[in-house]
């Protein structure tokens, strides 16, 4: 089982609380789904309560634009391959605001981890 | 573990009887994105059909003369031209069952303020929309398609991203099964449809499920299940495998059947997210 990785703050002094910073396997994923022209949602099952979902949005371009209406679909494909990544680390991360580290078709600001 | 994900588009479709006139117009029945996969925005009788990223299509189900705008000289799906049965005006507003129009006109129809209801004008002066050019008088043997044609980032489909066009990828280790559901419609070229259900673990994890409602040809439940069954045991992981999509210039991408064709083996003309 390898495992992934998400963190939305810029600093090494608000990781660590609620909402923050997230480890989940690679088999809790529920879906992603559309959630606007500019964001998608990659939801996890809950690690709080396993009966609700845990929120990871990703920001990326306007899909409805001409020039990036594909975003969100490339998108897509960049999550997959990260979740089904063979890392021998044994995680990937999957975006880390600290370390400037996101999926290709990604926009680093406003992405976010909402445990619920 | 790794598991393959399947990537799902929405293409919007409703198949309604037609509705006889009241006052010269006809409101169809009511449909929506849980319904339909499609909620138009509002049209107003000024804005032209090909701003819109949907189509109306009238099929005639019987034959009654001088019913037809006279605009539609061509049908839709065979592109000759409509009979001309010699009565008294010689026009080719005479509509024959099996005629397939597209309401292309302006006035042709009005869509209400995304309440899911398209009006559709008759073809005589009088009312406030379809004229004896645009219009259509129905009659209930009629059927009437409302068929999403691009994704929603069209004037008229839609006035918020929100669920419309919305796109879906599941992990196929929470794929649950496909439910055949009765149809029992036509679509406007004749082909005969089926309705089948596929059931995923829900993402808002509640322990329920989501439906991606699929309209395809009847009798294509065996390959589409095939079709499933190919898509699980692929061994593709670096990327979703497209099930359907429809972008925003209106091109169509399909899984195709249990041989992963990449074409419309399964007949798809509507596929869209009931329960979520």
């Amino acid at each position: 089982m390898k495992y992934l990785l998400v963190n939305d703050q810029a600093t090494l002094t608000s990781m660590g609380a609620v909402d923050q910073t997230f480890l989940f396997p690679q088999n809790a994923v529920l879906g992603i789904e559309s959630v606007n022209d500019t964001t998608t949602a990659l939801l996890v099952q809950g690690t709080n309560d396993v009966d609700d979902e845990d929120t990871i949005v990703m920001v990326h371009a306007d899909k409805s634009a001409a020039a990036t209406h594909k975003v969100e679909r490339n998108l897509i494909d960049d999550a997959v391959a990260a979740i089904n990544n063979d890392s021998r680390l044994g995680f990937t991360v999957l975006f880390d605001l600290l370390n400037n580290v996101k999926l290709p078709n990604q926009t680093l600001a406003g992405s976010t981890y909402t445990e619920d | 573990m790794k598991t393959p994900y399947i990537y799902i588009g929405t293409k919007g479709y409703f198949n309604t009887p037609g509705v006889a006139p009241t006052s010269n117009v006809a409101a169809l029945a009511t449909f929506s994105i849980a319904s339909a996969g499609l909620l138009t925005a509002v049209k107003a009788d000024s804005v032209a059909t090909t701003a819109l990223g949907y189509r109306v299509v009238h099929v005639a189900g019987d034959q009654v003369d001088d019913t037809r705008g006279t605009d539609y000289t061509n049908d839709f799906v065979t592109g000759a031209l409509f009979n001309v049965d010699g009565d008294s005006d010689h026009n080719q507003d005479d509509k024959f069952a099996g005629d397939v129009t597209e309401l292309t006109g302006t006035t042709a129809y009005l869509s209400g303020a995304a309440n899911g209801v398209i009006t559709v004008g008759d073809n005589v002066a009088a009312g406030t929309i379809g004229v004896v050019a645009t219009g259509m008088l129905m009659t209930t043997n009629d059927t009437v398609v409302v068929e999403q044609t691009k994704r929603h980032d069209t004037a008229g489909n839609g006035a918020a991203a929100g669920e419309l066009s919305s796109a879906y990828a599941y992990p196929m280790t929470g794929f649950l099964g496909a439910n055949p559901v009765a149809y029992a419609k036509t679509h406007y070229d004749g082909t005969v449809l089926d309705r089948t259900d596929l059931h995923f673990l829900s993402t808002d994890g509640t322990g329920t499920n989501d439906i991606i409602t699929v309209i395809h040809t009847a009798g294509k439940y065996p390959d589409l299940v095939k079709t499933m069954e190919a898509i699980a045991n692929c061994g593709i992981y670096n990327r979703a495998v497209t099930f359907y999509d429809l972008d925003i210039n209106g091109i169509e991408t399909f899984a195709g059947g249990p041989s992963l064709s990449g074409q419309n083996d399964l007949g798809i003309v509507g596929i869209f997210r009931t329960t979520a």
